[in-house]
């Protein structure tokens, strides 16, 4: 697993780096003979997890394996936070591990809802990159595994609503025009028509933070994946983010003052703030990004703020706090607070420091 | 003999005796499937079933609760849960599936995707075996017996299914 505070696969995101965060393609796989793991014992879990580690790191010498029972709370939450692990993995128990590529852009669940959960990970609107990747990674775990394969269902899987090619395409969005103006029942109403699921920011079951919200296919049977992923990235990613750039200028002209008013107040709270939750936190910096999407902000990208939310996730903030100051400029304020680390009050002081130094050259017209 | 429900030939005929009267039914391939009979892909097969019920309405071989061999999952487990137990399920509560996974998956009934390298000669086979069936049905029903003869005596070539083809 990467060191490196953020994960250096938030880098820069491109072209539609105003609409589009990430996207992550994922690939459920069960391994022949063995019960789906639900039904199995721990006994056959840990044969599993064994057999998975020893023949994965065979196929990908270059991605190291975690069993999640030894890791510490604060390293699960780092996976979390990252998109590495789902919440329910995490929750989840019984003999478990999780492989990681070097640069946190690929992972593989063992013993999540299915055997093996393979998935890529790519800043930005790179569909046809990171469903290769995943692709990539699935064959070379091919080679040394029988996976349970059926002629008329294909890939099987513990949940039928997966069966066939086991892929799940998604693109983490963010469409605070179409909120504001009301529109996502509609954009929700036509995504259940073109059988698209849109969830929050941790995927299924969690709550939308900012107006981020993940967009995923929901068929996986009768259509072969490279036509999936070609529908993602050609017609409904595109529309999407032309439907959000649309309403942003609709939004600009009919309620530009209001617009800009919202903007330089977060940036200002942002700047200035001794305390910050994490829920005003990604707030703000979503308000930040639009600013940056209509030209209002100046000295900051979207894939800086992209680092930031991460950032300031509670377990990447513990990390921080106990790895040291992540700016030496403002070394001795991050100190004191580590010292007080224990309160939650400090948890908020260490999240508003870390945001004022990060954006401490940002500026709004 | 034809199917009780349509014109297609009949594949299983099922007697039931109650009360010491016997009452048969004739069911084609389709309309056996939605009664929960699993026909093996293969040779065109007549199954003959007897059920035997008792006064009180019982019957004395037991009603079959499908339970998956695999794993021990039964049917009513899997409607409680939703999640199956084991890769043998998706053939044990095959038709019962099928209609779960049509709905969820709209209205797909078959994988188009990838095949593992291992199982791409069973495919193509599988492919040829479905069509030779169906043919085959089509000749019986015709009363074209030469030719029906014949696909049949191509079929027996095929050999049973699912069995992976060796490298």
């Amino acid at each position: 697993m990467s060191s490196d505070p953020v994960g250096p696969w938030l880098g820069d995101p491109g072209p539609d780096g105003d609409v589009v965060v990430s996207v992550r393609v994922r690939l459920a796989r069960n391994l022949a003979g063995f019960p789906f793991v639900w039904r199995a014992t721990d006994t056959q879990r840990s044969e599993i997890v064994r057999t998975v580690t020893q023949r994965g790191s065979l196929a990908c010498p270059e991605m190291s394996w975690h069993t999640l029972g030894e890791c510490p709370p604060s390293k699960l939450g780092i996976l979390v936070e990252r998109h590495l692990v789902s919440q329910q993995f995490i929750a989840a128990d019984g003999p478990r591990c999780v492989g990681i590529a070097p640069d946190d852009s690929c992972s593989v669940m063992v013993n999540e809802e299915d055997h093996l959960r393979i998935q890529a990970l790519r800043p930005g609107n790179r569909v046809a990159d990171t469903f290769t990747a995943a692709l990539e990674l699935e064959s070379s775990l091919a080679s040394r595994f029988d996976f349970a394969y059926h002629e008329r269902w294909g890939f099987l899987t513990a949940c039928p609503t997966n069966v066939g090619c086991g892929i799940r395409i998604s693109a983490m969005m963010h469409l605070p025009a179409l909120r504001m103006y009301k529109e996502l029942d509609r954009v929700k109403r036509a995504a259940k028509d073109l059988n698209l699921a849109i969830r929050g920011f941790y995927g299924e079951g969690s709550e939308t933070v900012a107006d981020f919200y993940q967009v995923s296919n929901q068929i996986t049977l009768g259509v072969a994946e490279a036509d999936l992923m070609g529908t993602f990235s050609e017609r409904i990613v595109p529309r999407l983010v032309e439907y959000e750039r649309e309403t942003r200028a609709v939004l600009l002209e009919n309620r530009r003052m209001q617009v800009e008013d919202l903007v330089v107040r977060a940036l200002a709270i942002l700047q200035c703030a001794r305390l910050l939750t994490l829920e005003d936190a990604m707030k703000f910096l979503g308000r930040l990004r639009f600013g940056i999407s209509i030209g209002l902000v100046q000295n900051a990208t979207f894939g800086q703020i992209n680092r930031l939310m991460l950032a300031i996730q509670p377990a990447h903030l513990a990390a921080s706090a106990a790895a040291g100051s992540t700016s030496e400029t403002n070394a001795a304020e991050v100190r004191d607070i580590r010292a007080e680390i224990a309160s939650a009050e400090s948890d908020l002081a260490l999240r508003a420091a870390t945001v004022r130094m990060a954006i401490a050259n940002v500026t709004a017209n | 003999m034809n199917c009780d429900l349509c014109d297609n030939i009949a594949l299983v005929h099922e007697t039931v005796i109650k009360n010491g009267v016997n009452r048969t039914v004739h069911l084609c391939a389709a309309h056996a499937a939605e009664r929960g009979y699993e026909l093996p892909l293969g040779l065109p097969q007549v199954q003959i079933i007897t059920k035997v019920e008792t006064t009180a309405g019982r019957s004395d071989a037991a009603k079959p609760t499908r339970v998956c061999t695999g794993c021990g999952l039964s049917l009513s487990e899997y409607r409680k849960s939703g999640v199956l137990g084991c890769e043998h399920c998706y053939d044990a509560f095959g038709s019962f599936l099928a209609k779960v996974i049509e709905r969820a998956q709209a209205g797909a009934t078959k994988h188009s995707g990838r095949v593992p390298d291992d199982h791409r000669g069973a495919a193509a086979r599988t492919a040829r075996r479905e069509s030779l069936l169906t043919a085959l049905q089509a000749a019986v029903k015709s009363e074209q017996y030469e030719e029906a003869a014949r696909l049949r005596d191509e079929l027996h070539t095929l050999g049973p299914s699912s069995t992976p083809e060796s490298p």
